[in-house]
């Protein structure tokens, strides 16, 4: 391909053509180019929501979140859950089947039990002295925590998927992309989630940012 | 599904000699038209579910101009009603129709077909796409029949208002509305990804991306701006959801509402206001940015000869749409926003203005010195000329802080937005249909009729929105339900109220006639041969018309040239299709 | 070819019709005429470009429109071409900007010497509060706004008790002298639009947003909301009124401040029974009305409007209009009540009234009957107007027709409905509510427009005799 920048396309070509990909091919990257674009629509997503918290946060009757010491366990699952599927992976590209499908069902599990923290923790805000819904910074934690929550249960249904295609052929090597999508996707949430705890749910770290960047 | 091929690095044969590649394969009929995964049945679906909401923002247009006409002779008209044809008219009009026929309808259609893929690479994510898609429609529409009717809070649905008893609908029409947006965001994501991919991905050989035509660029940049604008609509659909349900305070702050004290306090109204427009400006160039792209292919080809500055169209696109997510706040000058972010907007705003006179100017050198013939296609696209010219002037002083300030929230302003992007949109809309319609259809739509179409559409739309301008300066106010009691406007402006609704029932019939004409000569139209344009595109080298599945024939075509080889000097024909190998042009 | 036609013609008629069309901006009364300038500015340059690139379009489909033999130029680019135009294209845009930057700098920074006045917006009409003699607004909260204080002032806030309340929508401006509007809303978002002034700004809720202007003409101007505020939207109206400099003193002299109006809601009863003497004659002493009389019920009306009408009768406001005989009646009346103490105790004393007739005899009604404009409202459908009820008059006077103090509605129950039916056609019929200064009456008038045959008012009036009012639980005919 030449360069988009200096190609004068009305020159026709002469030159050999480069030779077309299969369409196996074509639908693996398509996956992982969909993905990708998704993943950055995701992002705008959530920065969006940061943005809006932030501009909230200025006014003066901002009452901070309240501390919910299960998220500091929640976030550890979800990170070993990541962890495994990044194992799982890397299994695949060896081509050690039962350890990929071992790592397959313990991300499945251990993201079922951060999903199941995530509500607990709901259960436990709503028992709070400043949980109640005309508290804004409350509003934003079920907003974003609950946001969160959906990308990771939109994406058990493509674990499924992997786990399914997993356990029903030998051969784990073929479906490495599958288990790489995953992963990616995974890892990415866990990130969203890191920024958004540790900026937006652990003290005030997010106040202090802006102070530092001279917004305040 | 794919894994049954060897996944092998170095073995590139072409998708048609694999056997058959991944096509999809219905079974039944409800899997051939309804659930059908074919990009271009799923257009069609779009095209047809888009066209026919349309068509009730357009009847919900005429009681609006009813009433503005003749104030309160058509008593069913109330002034909650009023307010429901207006927000229901613009947020169809904008979302449900041209968003996603643009997208939906000629993207799907036009896309595998112009990169040369025999369909969209996810073909079952794009039947659910329109399936969500129709869903979303369906709850738009049954917000109609609710207790309390339609949302009337404008198309905008600003908060507080929205929610709030006050405003028509404000119990479950609002809901189902955001709702519905919801639902479309989803839907369209689905199709948006698919649409962008498809072109990332699945473009034939020798389609390098500065060979694709116009129309996809300008449908590939659109749906990467939706798919990056529409988040912050469905952020703030949410927020307002959750207002509603749980009583949060994101966009409400300590209010009375029916002399009672409610129980919000603190949310930030202009947070919406922001969110709102920060998709809301970038849905004009979603719906713009589309017609920009087709434009200019139908001028090529109907001018014959090559667009003008082709890098330059498509740069200007990119700039455009990059441009669109910097400007958002000039929705917002009298907005009560910190007023100082004027100077930026008003700024980033007219920079805006030049790519965009860039493509106008090469739409138009584009036209010299070519060949003209003026089929209807070409008339619709002489039409957009002069409505985008005329709105884009119009931009010009909407987009300037101080030169808005006494048009804003004026009839101005609703004068301008459809010229720029209404009008201007639906000619080029009208003119791709007519285009594309022998390829569609494999038929020819009744040129008399056509050329009614375009002679009321064109000079009754702009006699529609040229008046209004100066209701507008003269001070009328926009979504007001009648303006007597008012003593700084002559008698006058009753009677250009009524000459425009007039000539918009005029314009209005004349849809109907295209409308039949489209259905009845799908079935009685002469046939239609292959390319009867003389075209470059590969949608017009298939091997059937209309294409058949899988849109090539046993061979995916190759392509060597661009778009837009017309009239190249040497060559007896005045049109060189992109699949001709260099050598055999001048046969 | 027709089509170049057409597209000149077009073109051309834009450029005719703009400049000997009647219809362009009000004559301007502010300082703002720069902005105008700018308008002005951008129609030339925008017109410009406007008539030359169609120009050129009309002339390339002439000249180069198909015919025998003819073939394209083939030129794919012309970097150079592109870039001049580019740069000319910047050039113009930079002319409009830049006047127009330097003129939102002015509009954005009021200037010192500007007097600053808060108007409040709400759902669906305008007051406004001036600073008193201490110069400072006080303090405000929706938590502190009642039917007693309606622009929710802080009580303990010593510079609130000076600040100068202007509870209606008409206000008055010193001409030659720069106003800071802070604008203020307690619901909605709602705009504040002079068009003569040229500036505009909207009110939002949770924040004080301003605007800045110089009124430089004397008159009398329309205050419009341009931010759809719900059902009552178009018919948000006020009155900006541009005095002279002694005028404007004279006016101001009248309006009490707020710890004025706080102090009259003590009323004296006696000294109200003493002045209803006389309006017993027509209205019964008890407040019970005599159809006889066209002398409506005033037992059970709403306190602030019958406040508000005394006061229009007596400003000449109401009771003026030629057609509006019983009005005429009433206003001399009226004009026995000295100042606003003397109404509010009159209308205290109303307030006790238990609208009880004294004679309680059929005969009085029937002998009425006769010299009736309308048949008494069950001649009306209730069920036809049901649904314009609903969507647009609870809008204001409430689902149940108890009356919104905030929207200024009064409560529709209680009243006789030949009363009712009167005064909905005298509204519609522009004899009562089309005063310039009569904002809440023009509102009413613009309403009841929708009801476009006497039938439709009686279908409504029949709806509302049938509505019960929680807040007044013995209806009318009950007592009677």
């Amino acid at each position: 391909m030449t360069n988009i920048f200096t190609e004068q396309p009305w020159i026709a070509d002469t030159g050999p053509i480069a030779p077309a990909l299969s369409g196996a091919q074509i639908a693996v990257n398509s996956r992982r180019s969909a993905l990708k674009m998704l993943l950055s629509v995701v992002s705008v997503f959530f920065l969006l929501m940061i943005v809006a918290y932030g501009g909230r946060m200025l006014y003066q009757d901002w009452r901070p979140t309240p501390q919910i010491n299960l998220l500091w366990a929640n976030t550890g699952v979800l990170l070993l859950s990541s962890l495994c599927l990044q194992a799982s992976l890397m299994w695949a590209r060896t081509g050690k089947t039962a350890w990929v499908r071992g790592g397959l069902v313990a991300a499945a599990v251990l993201t079922l039990l951060f999903l199941v923290g995530q509500l607990a923790a709901w259960q436990q805000l709503t028992t709070m002295v400043l949980g109640d819904f005309s508290n804004p910074s409350v509003g934003f934690f079920l907003m974003i925590t609950g946001i969160h929550g959906l990308h990771m249960a939109g994406g058990m249904v493509a674990l499924t998927r992997a786990m399914t295609r997993a356990f029903g052929r030998s051969d784990v090597r073929s479906m490495e992309h599958n288990v790489s999508n995953c992963a990616l996707y995974w890892h990415y949430l866990l990130g969203v989630w890191l920024v958004v705890f540790g900026l937006l749910f652990t003290g005030n770290n997010f106040e202090i940012l802006l102070r530092i960047c001279g917004f305040i | 599904m794919m894994e049954h091929i060897a996944h092998d690095e170095t073995s590139f044969v072409r998708p048609a000699e694999i056997g058959e590649m991944e096509l999809y394969h219905p079974k039944t009929w409800l899997g051939k038209y309804v659930f059908s995964q074919d990009a271009k049945t799923i257009a069609i679906q779009y095209a047809a579910t888009a066209i026919a909401i349309g068509m009730v923002a357009l009847v919900l247009s005429w009681l609006m101009r009813l009433q503005l006409a003749w104030p309160n002779i058509f008593n069913f008209i109330d002034p909650a009603y009023y307010l429901q044809a207006v927000t229901m008219h613009g947020m169809i009009m904008v979302v449900y129709l041209l968003t996603a026929l643009f997208l939906g309808g000629f993207g799907n259609y036009l896309i595998p077909l112009m990169v040369g893929a025999r369909d969209m690479v996810f073909p079952w994510l794009n039947m659910i796409s329109f399936w969500v898609y129709f869903t979303a429609v369906v709850l738009l529409a049954a917000s109609f029949f609710v207790g309390g009717g339609s949302t009337g809070a404008g198309w905008t649905l600003y908060p507080p208002q929205a929610i709030l008893p006050g405003t028509p609908g404000s119990e479950a029409g609002i809901l189902l509305m955001l709702a519905s947006l919801a639902v479309f965001i989803i839907g369209f994501t689905m199709g948006g990804l698919n649409y962008v991919v498809t072109i990332l991905q699945a473009r034939t050989r020798g389609m390098t991306l500065m060979r694709m035509p116009l129309t996809v660029w300008g449908i590939f940049v659109a749906t990467v701006l939706a798919l990056f604008a529409f988040p912050a609509l469905f952020v703030s659909a949410i927020m307002m959801s959750l207002d509603v349900l749980l009583g949060t305070s994101f966009f409400m702050p300590a209010i009375m509402t029916m002399g009672n004290e409610a129980d919000h306090v603190g949310g930030n109204p202009l947070l919406f206001q922001h969110l709102f427009w920060f998709f809301g400006h970038p849905e004009v160039y979603i719906v713009a940015l589309p017609a920009f792209g087709i434009v200019s292919d139908l001028i090529s080809v109907h001018a014959r000869k090559n667009i003008f500055g082709y890098r330059m169209m498509v740069w200007a696109i990119v700039v455009i749409g990059a441009l669109s997510f910097v400007v958002w706040a000039h929705h917002m000058y009298v907005s009560g926003m910190n007023p100082y972010f004027g100077f930026f907007f008003a700024t980033t705003t007219l920079i805006i203005a030049v790519p965009t006179a860039l493509k106008v100017y090469n739409w138009v050198l584009t036209l010299w010195q070519g060949n003209i013939h003026f089929t209807v296609p070409m008339l619709f696209s002489i039409a957009f000329l002069l409505f985008f010219i005329n709105g884009g002037m119009t931009g010009l002083f909407l987009g300037n802080a101080t030169v808005s300030m006494p048009l804003s929230d004026t009839l101005f302003v609703v004068a301008h937005f459809h010229m720029v992007m209404a009008v201007a949109p639906v000619m080029v809309v009208c003119g791709a249909i007519y285009h594309w319609y022998p390829k569609i259809t494999g038929r020819w739509y009744h040129e008399g009729m056509a050329r009614f179409h375009f002679w009321v559409t064109f000079v009754g739309s702009y006699l529609v929105f040229l008046p209004m301008h100066y209701l507008g300066i003269m001070g009328v106010p926009r979504r007001y339900f009648e303006i007597s009691g008012t003593t700084f406007l002559p008698d006058s402006a009753q009677s250009v109220n009524a000459s425009i609704t007039i000539a918009a029932l005029v314009v209005g019939f004349a849809q109907l006639v295209f409308l039949y004409n489209l259905i009845v000569s799908a079935f009685n139209g002469r046939q239609a041969s292959g390319n009867p344009w003389n075209a470059t595109t590969l949608e017009w080298q298939t091997e059937h018309t209309p294409p058949e599945h899988g849109n090539f024939g046993k061979e995916l075509p190759c392509v060597y040239r661009w778009a837009y080889d017309y009239s190249v000097p040497g060559v007896e024909e005045d049109f060189i299709p992109q699949n001709v190998p260099p050598g055999n042009a001048q046969a | 070819m027709v089509v170049a036609i057409i597209l000149l013609v077009l073109v051309l008629g834009t450029v005719v019709f703009h400049v000997l069309s009647p219809w362009y901006f009000t004559p301007i009364a502010s300082n703002w005429s720069s902005m105008d300038d700018t308008v002005t500015l951008t129609f030339v340059v925008t017109g410009l470009g406007f008539v030359l690139v169609n120009l050129f379009i009309a002339y390339c489909l002439i000249k180069f429109r198909t015919k025998e033999g003819r073939r394209a130029e083939y030129e794919p680019e012309s970097i150079k071409l592109e870039t001049w135009l580019t740069g000319l294209t910047t050039v113009a845009i930079a002319a409009m900007l830049a006047p127009g930057l330097l003129i939102w700098k002015d509009v954005v920074t009021p200037p010192d010497e500007a007097m600053e006045l808060e108007v409040l917006a709400r759902q669906w009409n305008w007051s406004y509060r001036l600073p008193g003699a201490d110069g400072r607004l006080g303090a405000v909260a929706v938590s502190h706004t009642s039917e007693d204080n309606p622009l929710g002032i802080d009580p303990s806030d010593p510079f609130g008790q000076d600040d100068v309340i202007v509870y209606d929508p008409v206000m008055h401006l010193k001409v030659d002298q720069p106003v800071t509007f802070l604008l203020r809303s307690n619901d909605v978002l709602h705009n504040f639009t002079v068009p003569q002034f040229r500036v505009k700004m909207d009110f939002v809720p949770g924040q004080v947003s301003y605007i800045w202007a110089e009124p430089t003409a004397e008159g009398s101007y329309d205050l419009l909301c341009e931010e759809l505020c719900g059902v009552g939207h178009y018919a948000m109206r006020g009155r900006i009124i541009v005095d002279s400099e002694e005028s404007y003193a004279d006016w101001l002299l009248d309006q009490p401040t707020f710890a004025e109006t706080q102090a009259e809601l003590a009323t004296d009863l006696v000294a109200g029974q003493g002045s209803y003497a006389v309006c017993s004659s027509c209205h019964g002493a008890n407040g019970e009305g005599n159809q006889a009389m066209h002398s409506p019920r005033l037992a059970g009306m709403d306190g602030e409007y019958m406040r508000r009408q005394l006061r229009h009768f007596k400003q000449g406001v109401r009771g003026t209009h030629e057609d509006d005989t019983w009005g005429q009646t009433m206003a001399p009346m009226a004009m026995m009540l000295a100042d606003a103490a003397a109404i509010n105790n009159v209308v205290s004393y109303i307030g006790t009234l238990s609208g009880q007739s004294e004679f309680d005899d059929e005969a009085h009604y029937n002998l009425s009957a006769a010299v009736e404009r309308y048949e008494p409202a069950s001649s009306g459908d209730p069920s036809k107007s049901a649904a314009l009820y609903q969507s647009t008059c609870a809008q204001c006077h409430g689902d149940d027709g108890e009356g919104v103090w905030t929207v200024n509605a009064p409560a529709l129950t209680g009243l006789d409905d030949w009363y009712l039916a009167t005064q909905i056609k005298n509204f519609r019929d522009g004899i009562r509510g089309r005063h310039a200064d009569d904002l809440y009456g023009l509102q009413m008038g613009l309403v009841s427009n929708t009801m476009t045959t006497d039938q439709a008012i009686e279908d409504m009036v029949a709806y509302i005799s049938g509505l019960e009012n929680p807040n007044q639980p013995v209806k009318l005919a009950q007592q009677r």
